[in-house]
C-alpha cells in the first residue's frame, strides 16, 4: 500500500480494507468542481450605521463591548465622533430606528450603549493617537461641540489648537442650552477637560470681535447662533418677553430661577421642549403654543412625550398677535387661529391666520422658541450668509473669508449635536488641506473595512441563532419625579447591562468570526486565516450555500461561481 | 444486571415458540449489543430477549429506539466496535431499514437479524409472507429461511459464526404466527455448547478510540468495484462454510442440517420446491400413496442468499418437472424463488433442465394447507407444459369470474 497525495494506492488485493476506511485522505477528491453558486464573505452595511448622523461604526463598538473591551470600543467612537458621552445622551439616536432586533425581542438601545462607552473614554481618558504638533497653530472660534470636534481633529492632524470662547465655560449649547436634565453639567465640563488633555487650548470669557477673527487667518468659524427669530408682533419688546435661549443659558448659569406662575412658550422645536420642560422644573404652569399641528412640530418625538408626560400644556394652530401688559402687572397675549393650507417652501402645510378668531391668555411672561439665527455682527467680512447662516463653498471656505464655518452657523448643518460634531470635523479637515495642502481622506470606518453600501435586512439575518431577549434599556425617572429636579431622566446602563445590550446586537451583516460557517461546512472547506477571519477553499467547496444559510448575520453572500 | 437464572448447564428440551427460540438463540450466542423497535410479530423476540437480559452475566446492553432505522444504526455502530450485535423486525420495521441493511453490509458488519416474514401493507396484514424479506435480497444480507423453532434457535446461533467468519451479515427467517407464535418441542443446547461452536467475536478491523479512524466514508471509482467485489465472494463462501457449521453442529447437539432438504429424491419426476413453514406440510404431501405412486420428491431451499444454484442443479438434474410454491411475488414477473430456480436451472445441459412450474400462494397469511399442496402437484402433473408459467392459486373466488380487461386489452385470468 502506498500514498500519493494523501491518496491510497493498494497494490494487491489482500492490501483492501474489507470496507471504506481513512487510510488515507480525501482531498484527491475535488467537490469543488460540482459547483455553480459559490461562498463569498461580504460585510453588509448594518442599517444603524447606515443612518448614523457621525458615520459610526455601530457595529464594531457593540461588538468591542460586548467582548469587555471598552478602550477599543472608545477608539472605535473616536474615529468619528470625540464626544460619545454627549451623543450617548443627546443624539436623536437614528440608528435605533431601523433596527433589525426590533422585529425580535425589541431594538438594540444603541445610546445608551454609546453613553457608557463615552463615560468609559472619560473614566479612563480613553486618547486618539496623537502626532506631534508640527503644523502651524489654528484657531476656532466657539467652543459648542462643532468647535471642540474640529479643535480635536485639528489636534489629531498635529496642529496645535486655541479654541476662543465667549462665555465663562466651554461647551457652547451643551453648556448653555440643553438642559441638565438632558446632559449633565459634570458630563460637559469632563468633555471640556479631555478635549483640553489633548493639548487644545480654550480661551474663555472673551468674545472676538470680527476684527479679532479676521486676524486670526484661517480659522474654524462655529459660534453657533446669537440670537432668536423675533415675533415681530406687537408687544414683543415688553419686559417678561423673554428669548428661549437667552432663559436656558441663565437657568444654566444658575441665575435664572424662575418667570411666575403661567408661562406660555411659542414654538414647537427643541428649543420650545427644552424651556417648557426647563419651566415646569421651576414649579411654572406651562403651555407651549404652537402654529401649525403636533405633527408638523421640528422637535425630537421623544421630547414631545416627555414634556406631555410631565405636564406640559400644548395649543396647537395658533400663532400670538400681540401682546400687552395687564392690569395686575402680568401679560396678556391674543393668539389667533390658524389653518393649515397648501405646503411652504419647507415642504410643511402653511398655517394661515383665520381672520378675528382669536384668543387671549394671561400669563406671567412669554417665551419666543421660534429658532435661533446667525449673529452677524461677528461674520468676517467676505463670507456670505443666507437665511440666518454662513454660506460654506464646497472646499468648506465661508465665501471669500478664510473662515471655515461648522455648526449650527453653517449652512446644510443639521440641527442636531451629532451633525455639528461631523461638521467641525469636515471643516477641520478642510482647514488643514488648505493650510498644509495634504487632503484628509473621509472618514469612512465601514468603507474601510471593505463593507458593501447595501444595507443587511432582517430576513437575511438567521435570527434562529439568536435568542428572542428583551433590550437592556436605562431606568427612566418617572415624569412626576422628574419635575422635582434637573437630575437626569434617563440613567446610567450599568456596564454589565451595557455588555449583555452590545451582546444582543445583532451584528447585521457583520462577520464577528462566530464559527458557524466553520463548524457547518460540511466539506471542511472553510479554515481559519491566522490573523482571523475565514478562507474558503473553492477546490473543495461543493457550492452547497450551507455557510450563506446558516450565517446568523448575513456576512456571506451566495453567488455565481466563475 | 441479576443472575439469578443461569443459562441451562445442560441441553434441555423446552416448549417454545419460534419468536421464543429466536431470542434463545440470540441470548446462547452471548450477544452483546440487541437493539429492537417492536412490531407484531416480532415483539415476543424482544420481549424475550428483555427478560433473559435480567440473567446475562457478560457485559451487555439492549438499546431502547424510536424506529427500526434507529434500531439498525445503533447495530450499526456497536457492531463496527467489535461487539457480537443482535435485532429482530418485520415487514414494515424491515423495510424502514432499508438503507441501513445496505449500510451494515457494506460496512462489512456481522450483525445478526431475526425477521420474522409479515405481509406488507397495505392493505394492513400482519400475517404471513415472504415478500418483506425478499425485497432485502439484493442489500448484501445473506439470508436463511427456517421451517421449525429448532431451526430459528440453530441458525441464529449458526448465523454469528457465518457472520463473524466472513463479515457478512446475516438474516434468519421464519414465517409469522405459524412459526413465530407456535409453540412446539425445542432443545435448548446447553451453554456450553454453544460457547464451544461460537467463540467470542474478534473483529478484523473495528472503531478503536486508540487508532482512531473513519469508516464507511468516500470511495473513488478506483476502489469501490474491488470493496463490492469483496462483500460478493465473501457471501459466496457463506455457501462453503454453512454445511461446515451444520456439521461442527450435528456433532455438538445431533441435529443435522443441509442447505438443500431433499425427500424422496432419488428416482423423482417431479420436484416440489418449497421454503420456510410450507415445507413442513409438503413433507406430509409427498408421503402420500399418490405422491409416491408419481415419484414425487420434495426439495426444501434453507438458504437463499447466497443462492445453492449448484447444489439445485445437482438435486433437480434430470428430473422432468419442477414446481415451485412461492408465498411472495415479484409483481409483473414470478414468484421469487421460482424464478431464482429457473436462473439457477438454466446451467443445467438442456436433456437434463426439467420444465418448471411457478405457483404463487399463500400471500398475506392465507393457509397452505395439504390439499393445496395436493392441487399444485396435480397440475403440475397433468400439464404437459409450464402455460403460463406462473399461476396464482388459492383464490376464493370462483375460477373464470369476473374477468377484467387491462388497459393493454391482454385479459387476466384468476
Amino acid at each position: 500500500m502506498k500514498k500519493t497525495d494523501g491518496r491510497v494506492q493498494f497494490e494487491t488485493r489482500g492490501d483492501l480494507p474489507a470496507t471504506a476506511q481513512s487510510l488515507g485522505g480525501t482531498s484527491w477528491n475535488r467537490t469543488g468542481s460540482w459547483k455553480f453558486l459559490e461562498p463569498l464573505y461580504k460585510d453588509l452595511t448594518p442599517p444603524c450605521s447606515h443612518v448614523c448622523l457621525t458615520g459610526l461604526d455601530v457595529v464594531a463598538m457593540m461588538h468591542k463591548v460586548e467582548q469587555g473591551d471598552w478602550d477599543g470600543a472608545a477608539r472605535v467612537a473616536l474615529d468619528v465622533n470625540p464626544f460619545p458621552a454627549v451623543t450617548g445622551r443627546v443624539c436623536p439616536h437614528p440608528c435605533e430606528q431601523p433596527c433589525n432586533r426590533k422585529a425580535y425581542g425589541g431594538g438594540v438601545v444603541v445610546h445608551a450603549v454609546e453613553a457608557a462607552v463615552g463615560d468609559h473614554k472619560l473614566a479612563k481618558a480613553v486618547r486618539p493617537e496623537l502626532p506631534e504638533a508640527v503644523h502651524p497653530r489654528v484657531h476656532v472660534v466657539g467652543s459648542g461641540p462643532a468647535g471642540l470636534s474640529a479643535a480635536v481633529a485639528l489636534r489629531r492632524l498635529g496642529h496645535p489648537v486655541t479654541v476662543h470662547e465667549a462665555a465663562p465655560e466651554a461647551g457652547g449649547l451643551l453648556r448653555y442650552g440643553i438642559p441638565a436634565y438632558r446632559l449633565p453639567t459634570e458630563v460637559v465640563r469632563a468633555e471640556v477637560a479631555w478635549v483640553r488633555s489633548l493639548g487644545v487650548e480654550i480661551e474663555t470669557g472673551r468674545r472676538l470681535a470680527r476684527e479679532e477673527i479676521e486676524a486670526l487667518g484661517p480659522t474654524i468659524f462655529a459660534v453657533g447662533f446669537g440670537r432668536s427669530r423675533p415675533l415681530g408682533i406687537p408687544g414683543e419688546d415688553l419686559p417678561n418677553v423673554l428669548d428661549g435661549m437667552s432663559f436656558l443659558a441663565g437657568v444654566r448659569r444658575g441665575e435664572e430661577t424662575g418667570l411666575g406662575a403661567e408661562v406660555a412658550v411659542v414654538g414647537g422645536g427643541n428649543t420650545a421642549m427644552d424651556v417648557a420642560r426647563t419651566l415646569r422644573r421651576l414649579g411654572t404652569r406651562t403651555t407651549v403654543w404652537y402654529r401649525r399641528t403636533e405633527r408638523e412640530m421640528p422637535a425630537f418625538r421623544l421630547e414631545v412625550d416627555e414634556a406631555k408626560e410631565e405636564g406640559v400644556g400644548f395649543r396647537f394652530l395658533a400663532a400670538p398677535v400681540r401682546v400687552e401688559a395687564s392690569p395686575t402687572g402680568r401679560l396678556l397675549v391674543t393668539f389667533v387661529r390658524m389653518e393649515l393650507s397648501g405646503k411652504d417652501a419647507s415642504g410643511r402645510s402653511k398655517p394661515v391666520p383665520v381672520a378675528g378668531d382669536e384668543v387671549t391668555v394671561e400669563v406671567d411672561a412669554l417665551v419666543k422658541a421660534l429658532g435661533e439665527v446667525l449673529d452677524d455682527e461677528v461674520v468676517p467680512r467676505g463670507a456670505a450668509t443666507r437665511d440666518g447662516r454662513v454660506g460654506v463653498a464646497p472646499d468648506g471656505h465661508a465665501g471669500e473669508a478664510e473662515a471655515f464655518p461648522a455648526g449650527d452657523c453653517a449652512d446644510g448643518t443639521g440641527a442636531t449635536v451629532s451633525e455639528a460634531i461631523r461638521g467641525g470635523r469636515l471643516a477641520a479637515h478642510a482647514l488643514h488641506a488648505e493650510l498644509t495642502g495634504q487632503a484628509v481622506p473621509a472618514a469612512a470606518p465601514l468603507a474601510d473595512r471593505g463593507v458593501d453600501p447595501a444595507v443587511a435586512k432582517f430576513k437575511q439575518l438567521n435570527v434562529a441563532r439568536f435568542r428572542k431577549e428583551a433590550p437592556h434599556a436605562p431606568d427612566v425617572v418617572a415624569p412626576g419625579e422628574r419635575v422635582a429636579s434637573f437630575a437626569p431622566v434617563e440613567g446610567r446602563l450599568p456596564a454589565a447591562d451595557a455588555v449583555a445590550e452590545a451582546a444582543r446586537c445583532f451584528k447585521c451583516g457583520t462577520c464577528v468570526e462566530c464559527d458557524v460557517c466553520y463548524h457547518l461546512c460540511p466539506d471542511m472547506a472553510i479554515s481559519k486565516k491566522p490573523g482571523g477571519g475565514y478562507v474558503i477553499d473553492l477546490a473543495h467547496c461543493k457550492g452547497c450555500g450551507v455557510c450563506a444559510q446558516e450565517c446568523p448575520r448575513a456576512a456571506i453572500e451566495l453567488r455565481k461561481s466563475t | 444486571m441479576t443472575t439469578t437464572v443461569p443459562a441451562p448447564a445442560a441441553s434441555r428440551t423446552s416448549i417454545l415458540t419460534g419468536n421464543q427460540a429466536a431470542a434463545w438463540g440470540a441470548f446462547l450466542a452471548r450477544t452483546q449489543v440487541v437493539s429492537a423497535y417492536p412490531i407484531t410479530p416480532q415483539t415476543t423476540i424482544i420481549e424475550t430477549l428483555a427478560d433473559l437480559y435480567q440473567r446475562a452475566t457478560w457485559p451487555s446492553r439492549f438499546v431502547n429506539v424510536e424506529s427500526e432505522h434507529s434500531a439498525m444504526a445503533v447495530c450499526i455502530g456497536a457492531s463496527i466496535t467489535g461487539t457480537r450485535v443482535f435485532t429482530a423486525t418485520s415487514a414494515q420495521g424491515l423495510a424502514l431499514m432499508h438503507e441501513l441493511l445496505h449500510w451494515a453490509a457494506g460496512s462489512r458488519l456481522p450483525i445478526v437479524m431475526v425477521d420474522v416474514n409479515r405481509a406488507m401493507a397495505p392493505g394492513w396484514s400482519i400475517w404471513t409472507d415472504q415478500n418483506d424479506s425478499l425485497s432485502q435480497r439484493d442489500t448484501g444480507w445473506a439470508q436463511v429461511y427456517c421451517s421449525t423453532a429448532q431451526d430459528v434457535l440453530d441458525h441464529v446461533v449458526m448465523a454469528f459464526r457465518l457472520a463473524e467468519t466472513t463479515n457478512v451479515p446475516v438474516m434468519v427467517v421464519e414465517d409469522a404466527f405459524v412459526l413465530s407464535h407456535t409453540a412446539e418441542a425445542v432443545e435448548v443446547p446447553a451453554q456450553e455448547v454453544v460457547d464451544n461452536f461460537l467463540p467470542p467475536r474478534t473483529p478484523s478491523f473495528k472503531l478503536d478510540v486508540e487508532k482512531p479512524a473513519a469508516f464507511g466514508g468516500l470511495l473513488g471509482p478506483d476502489w469501490y468495484q474491488e470493496v463490492r467485489q469483496d462483500l460478493h465472494d465473501s457471501m459466496l463462501r457463506i455457501g462453503g462454510l454453512l454445511p461446515k457449521a451444520y456439521a461442527d453442529w450435528a456433532r455438538l447437539t445431533g441435529r443435522a442440517y443441509d442447505v438443500v432438504e431433499t425427500w424422496h429424491m432419488d428416482d423423482a419426476r417431479v420436484a416440489l420446491v418449497t421454503s420456510g413453514t410450507v415445507s413442513q406440510t409438503a413433507q406430509e404431501v409427498v408421503e402420500s400413496d399418490w405422491a409416491r405412486r408419481e415419484k414425487v420428491g420434495l426439495v426444501q431451499i434453507r438458504l437463499f442468499r447466497p443462492f445453492p444454484a449448484a447444489r439445485l442443479r445437482e438435486v433437480l438434474g434430470g428430473v422432468e418437472k419442477v414446481a415451485v410454491i412461492d408465498r411472495n411475488c415479484s409483481y409483473g414477473h414470478h414468484g421469487i424463488f421460482f424464478q431464482e430456480l429457473k436462473s439457477a436451472l438454466y446451467g443445467l445441459p438442456d436433456a437434463r433442465r426439467p420444465k418448471a412450474y411457478g405457483y404463487v400462494m399463500g400471500l398475506g397469511g392465507r393457509d397452505v394447507s395439504v390439499e393445496s399442496i395436493e392441487d399444485v402437484l396435480r397440475r403440475t402433473v397433468s400439464r404437459p407444459a409450464p402455460e403460463p408459467e406462473t399461476t396464482w392459486l388459492g383464490a376464493v373466488l370462483p375460477p373464470g369470474a369476473p374477468v377484467k380487461a387491462c388497459a393493454c386489452g391482454e385479459e387476466v385470468t384468476r
